[in-house]
């Protein structure tokens, strides 16, 4: 990291060229958390890499490198967002919502079982394997992670897609460990959700006489 | 001991999978998905989606972004200052 800054002070072009291709997937994606279009995204992280050679001299090493790059971009990701604010859903980080992470209606209500499944999730394992790692789930999951609020997206990009730190996470957004907590929890769990909606009509039928995968009612 | 509801359990997922949660909240979570069926399968979906999530490909800036970031770069350590 500190070789890595040392060579981009040097002037070592193909040291920054690597350092620009190590990061370009975290950068493009914290871009299109603000931005309207691939375009505006690119054009994001153009300006964060003149931005981050106009600062150079100023970092201290306290975050890692990619955290300062990073809380570069989110500056000039947000600032743009607010001058191009008709274009953008959400300008401001915010975003915890209301919504139960899971439907109650899930559980039951009353009864000997009250809190357990009225109907069990979907044994994933019982898909052929091929659907599970097919391109559609994976655009299934991007699709709904562009819906989320800024802050759960922000949070799920970076520790699911891009393997940070939830340390990391943390001192880039600036909020405290339980908080980033709750919006992961939130974000994998809409996640989660779009994946079952996708999946359910995949599943094979159950085999006749396989065990009852309901809880029988209650009975009175 | 195990007096964990399903409804509890999948709300306590994320601080388990993280690794936060207190020893003796990971002993009731993991003794009541040994003996649920419906916990256990909720798991395995989340396993599934992280497993989905980490082999999404890494984005790419196209050619022009990058080279617009390498001229800047080569102006940068030239001392110019019209970009960088």
């Amino acid at each position: 990291m500190t070789e890595d800054i040392d060579a981009l002070r040097a002037g070592d072009e193909q040291a920054f060229r690597e350092l620009v291709r190590a990061h370009q997937s975290v950068l493009l994606r914290l871009a299109m958390v603000y931005a309207p279009s691939r375009a505006v995204a690119e054009e994001i992280v153009q300006e964060t890499w003149i931005a981050v050679l106009r600062g150079v001299d100023g970092f201290d090493g306290r975050a890692s490198l990619r955290t300062w790059i990073s809380r570069i971009l989110v500056n000039i990701a947000r600032r743009r967002a607010g001058q191009e604010a008709q274009t953008i859903p959400l300008s401001v980080l915010g975003g915890d919502d209301d919504e139960p992470t899971i439907d109650p209606d899930r559980f039951q209500s009353h009864g000997p079982y009250a809190g357990h499944w009225v109907k069990f999730p979907d044994d994933w394992s019982r898909l052929p394997e091929d659907v599970l790692l097919a391109s559609e789930i994976r655009h299934t999951a991007t699709s709904v992670i562009e819906q989320l609020s800024p802050a759960q997206r922000t949070v799920i990009v970076l520790r699911d897609m891009e393997g940070w730190s939830s340390a990391e996470i943390c001192q880039l957004l600036d909020i405290t460990d339980v908080h980033q907590r709750v919006l992961l929890h939130r974000a994998r769990a809409k996640v989660r959700h779009a994946l079952e909606d996708y999946l359910g009509p995949r599943m094979p039928p159950e085999e006749p006489g396989s065990q009852a995968r309901e809880f029988a009612p209650p009975t009175p | 001991m195990d007096d964990l509801t399903c409804a509890e359990l999948v709300e306590q997922i994320t601080a388990y999978l993280e690794g936060v949660l207190p020893p003796e909240d990971v002993a009731r979570f993991r003794a009541h998905l040994t003996s649920c069926d419906g916990c256990e399968a909720y798991l395995d979906q989340v396993h599934s989606m992280l497993r989905a999530l980490r082999g999404t490909p890494d984005e790419e800036l196209t050619p022009d972004t990058e080279a617009a970031i390498v001229g800047a770069f080569r102006q940068w350590s030239l001392g110019g200052t019209s970009e960088a």
